[in-house]
């Protein structure tokens, strides 16, 4: 289906019998059938086992039993994150391949995983920076290379006004002889946004610049499409703009620069070193890396019903991120945080999303920085090379200094702000209010008053967050609605 | 008398063995006692000072709620007293005419209301008695759980975790007088959320403060910020980081001064006490009329409710604007800024910081 990606995996055999009992051969081995996932975890797959077979396919919705109950377990996860890391799913009984690894299903319904992709390690000494960052170029065009179509194929690439999606335009101008525009996204004037940057990184590559504005009316309509098009539920507020901007694209590939953060020293390595300093210590860490995520962690005992609160738990994920943090395989804890961003924020959020979102309107996303051979090249650049004391990402930026502005590669990580504080203390604020109040109410999960507080702005706190926190409810509203789902 | 837990609001003579009549669990406090105040004012203190819950305080952050809440209490008094006088007052002034009885009723009106005035002085509540406070509200309702608990550090040092951290550094770093400041910004999160260091300049906490400060010179960017009581050292520590070569002495940093400063004793009325003696060699900090005040008096940080610190520390950060070329002024070594921010309209408790 994709002869020029990375790795290309047998996508098209299991797509084409997505939410249909597997009777045919496909994927059949002598010990039953084999669902397998590649290494990064670009696509997803998902499954569950009934007296008919095996259910499988790219989307959890589109496999969902009848009425399927919801896990409580993972609803934790849900929360503490906005998407649901590892094979537990939203669903009992519902089940999602890890990447890296392949599930094969018994005749007798037995579920067994195998690895086929182990993280490299890394070393914490390094000899030669000049040839790492040279090697690093050459991977970079490389992964770029392998994506792109035909010389004469039109191509697009996001351009947030970042390091990451800049790079990425910039050696698609390079590589790509072809017709390319960079698009950006915006939420009109009232709101503040990087069309300066994004501007500046087309101008100086001299590629056309495309904007697409989205309105708060866009967001409300589009929004059950878009939970409905993703994989599995997925609360970034960047969700719903993904999903327009695919739709304005239409078609055809579509680069991003999504990988450049967990893979090469991003910005959520400092607040990492420094609970590892001055926080608690190293065993609260993981709940610190969850923390991090700056979702509903904190407000999972207050928010939740008593009842409910009591049946989920995140300690199987908090174990998990132990595990990383403290594994000798990885000296330096930079290294121990890609790792775990490679796998949590790759795999089980990012590529899923843009991957999902994506295919519901024929666009195949690109994202070179999240290529496989990519990443294990990105291990084995030392921490230190990664982030050179406060720069982030500093080799990466090295190894393309050359085809960005000064000004984007110097520049401190910004991020698109999708404005939802405004829009639900404004605009939307009557949209979410019905939707929590009469829709996720009717779920029976959360505590009516902390959702009336929410809406109505209210919940206190240094940094309340309500907007980001009120996206993540709707989102698990809409997708519990859409596959019908009960809690018992 | 209200309880906290059932809200069954009882006589005296209904609490036998100072219990709820209601739900039958213990009170802290007995008005009819002498006790200055109810459990219930004490927990309303408890609120303000978390903002209901959601930050996370020091005992001396609770001290001065409690302070304040007694102070608003004595003043309500004494607002009582002034009218007694002023009525006094009114019925003398008919006295004029024969009616005899009304200058007898006016002059005790105008003695009560002066005794009135004298009990209710301004309160100040010693250190010792808020602890004798504290340890009942605690001892009848556990340790509230947005209270700052320091516990001694678990696990094995830093650098054993992770040996690649001394190549580090970080945006921005907050240095404060006090360990309890560091304690106050580590628990609510502030370093986390602010890619910031928190140190204590006296060599806090004890386990990472060398790491740190070794980080902290490997960013020559680095934006530092001072928070301080206002004390003659204090208000000295920034000028002392610029210049400390153990600090930042010989950087060309930045470092901005957010601490307390004589001029906001006035937010405060009645909260600044005694100053210490100041140790030897302590360069001045402040102005002339500043170091006047400094001499005689200190106000501590802990008056200001924690959330107002934080917001003050964070906004801070975020107007900060960019440096010029040559931006100080051509002077090799770090430059001090005092941020001055904003006096909005005072409680007669936090809101005023800046």
């Amino acid at each position: 289906m994709e002869p020029r990606t990375a790795e290309p995996i047998a996508l098209g055999e299991y797509l084409a019998f997505a939410g249909e009992p597997t009777a045919g051969p496909v994927c059949r081995t002598p010990d039953g059938i084999r669902l397998r996932r590649d290494a990064i975890g670009h696509r997803s797959v998902f499954y569950r086992v009934d007296a008919n077979g095996v259910w499988f396919g790219p989307s959890l919705a589109g496999i969902a039993a009848q009425k399927p109950q919801l896990n409580l377990e993972s609803l934790g996860s849900y929360l503490s994150c906005a998407y649901v890391p590892g094979t537990q799913t939203l669903l009992q009984g519902h089940f999602a391949v890890a990447p890296g690894t392949e599930v094969t299903v018994s005749p007798s319904g037995q579920a067994v995983t195998t690895s086929t992709w182990e993280l490299p390690s890394t070393p914490l000494e390094w000899e030669d920076e000049a040839a790492l960052r040279e090697e690093l170029r050459a991977g970079l065009e490389d992964a770029v290379r392998r994506r792109l179509p035909s010389p004469e194929t039109s191509v697009a690439a996001t351009v947030s006004g970042g390091v990451d999606s800049s790079l990425v335009v910039a050696l698609v101008r390079r590589l790509h002889a072809g017709p390319l525009a960079a698009h950006s996204i915006a939420f009109g004037p009232e709101y503040p946004n990087e069309l300066e940057f994004s501007g500046s990184v087309a101008e100086h590559l001299g590629v056309p610049h495309r904007v697409l504005q989205i309105h708060h009316t866009d967001i409300a309509s589009s929004f059950d499409a878009t939970i409905r098009a993703l994989a599995e539920p997925n609360g970034d507020p960047l969700t719903v703009p993904n999903y327009l901007m695919f739709k304005e694209i239409g078609g055809g590939s579509l680069f991003n620069g999504e990988g450049g953060d967990p893979c090469f020293g991003g910005p959520k390595n400092a607040p990492m070193m420094l609970d590892l300093l001055l926080g608690e210590g190293s065993e609260a860490m993981a709940a610190g890396y969850l923390r991090a995520h700056q979702r509903m962690y904190d407000d999972r005992r207050i928010s939740l019903k008593g009842d409910v609160f009591s049946r989920l738990s995140t300690d199987r994920l908090e174990d998990v991120i132990g595990e990383f943090l403290t594994s000798e395989k990885w000296p330096g804890l930079v290294d121990r945080l890609m790792a775990i961003n490679v796998v949590f924020k790759g795999g089980w959020h990012i590529l899923p999303k843009v991957e999902s979102l994506g295919a519901e309107h024929g666009v195949t996303p690109c994202s070179p920085l999240f290529d496989r051979r990519l990443v294990e090249l990105a291990f084995r650049i030392p921490g230190p090379l990664k982030r050179r004391g406060a720069i982030e990402k500093y080799l990466l930026k090295e190894a393309v200094r050359d085809l960005l502005p000064e000004a984007i590669i110097e520049r401190p990580k910004s991020g698109m702000m999708v404005p939802v504080e405004p829009w639900f203390s404004g605009p939307l604020r009557g949209w979410a209010s019905e939707r929590l109040l009469d829709g996720l109410s009717r779920f029976d999960l959360f505590e009516r008053r902390w959702l009336e507080d929410l809406v109505r702005g209210k919940t206190g706190g240094l940094r309340p967050r309500r907007g980001i926190k009120i996206w993540q409810l709707l989102t698990l509203e809409s997708w519990l609605r859409a596959v019908d789902a009960r809690v018992a | 008398m209200k309880c906290i837990y059932c809200q069954n609001d009882s006589k005296y003579s209904d609490r036998i063995g100072g219990k709820c009549p209601g739900c039958g669990k213990a009170f802290a406090f007995e008005p009819k006692n002498q006790d200055p105040l109810t459990d219930a004012a004490f927990k309303a203190a408890i609120d303000r000072v978390s903002s209901n819950e959601q930050v996370k305080w020091g005992v001396e952050h609770l001290r001065y709620e409690v302070w304040r809440l007694l102070s608003a209490k004595a003043r309500k008094t004494r607002r009582a007293g002034w009218m007694v006088v002023g009525a006094g007052a009114l019925l003398l002034t008919c006295a004029v005419t024969p009616l005899f009885v009304f200058a007898i009723i006016g002059g005790i009106a105008i003695l009560v209301g002066i005794l009135v005035i004298s009990l209710s002085r301004r309160p100040s509540l010693e250190q010792s008695e808020f602890d004798r406070l504290y340890d009942r509200y605690t001892a009848a309702h556990g340790v509230p759980k947005t209270a700052i608990v320091r516990r001694p550090r678990q696990g094995p040092e830093p650098t054993r975790i992770a040996p690649d951290l001394l190549e580090y550094s970080f945006d921005r770093a907050v240095i404060c007088d006090r360990a309890r400041t560091v304690d106050l910004l580590v628990a609510n999160q502030f370093h986390f959320e602010n890619n910031c260091a928190i140190l204590g300049a006296e060599g806090y906490p004890k386990h990472a403060f060398e790491i740190v400060r070794s980080m902290l010179k490997k960013n020559p960017k680095l934006e530092v910020f001072v928070l301080h009581d206002a004390t003659v050292e204090g208000c000295a520590l920034a000028k002392r980081l610029s210049t400390d070569p153990k600090w930042f002495g010989g950087q060309n940093l930045r470092i901005v001064d957010v601490g307390l400063r004589p001029a906001h004793a006035k937010f405060y009325p009645g909260m600044e006490v005694p100053a210490d003696p100041a140790p030897q060699g302590v360069p001045e900090g402040g102005t002339h009329p500043e170091m006047a005040w400094l001499r005689k008096n200190k106000l501590e940080l802990a008056v200001v409710r924690p959330d107002q610190i934080v917001k003050r520390l964070y906004r801070a950060m975020t107007n900060l604007p960019e440096p010029a070329d040559g931006d100080n002024g051509g002077v090799s070594g770090s430059d001090v800024w005092i941020y001055g921010g904003d006096y909005g309209t005072s409680d007669g408790g936090a809101d005023s910081f800046g």
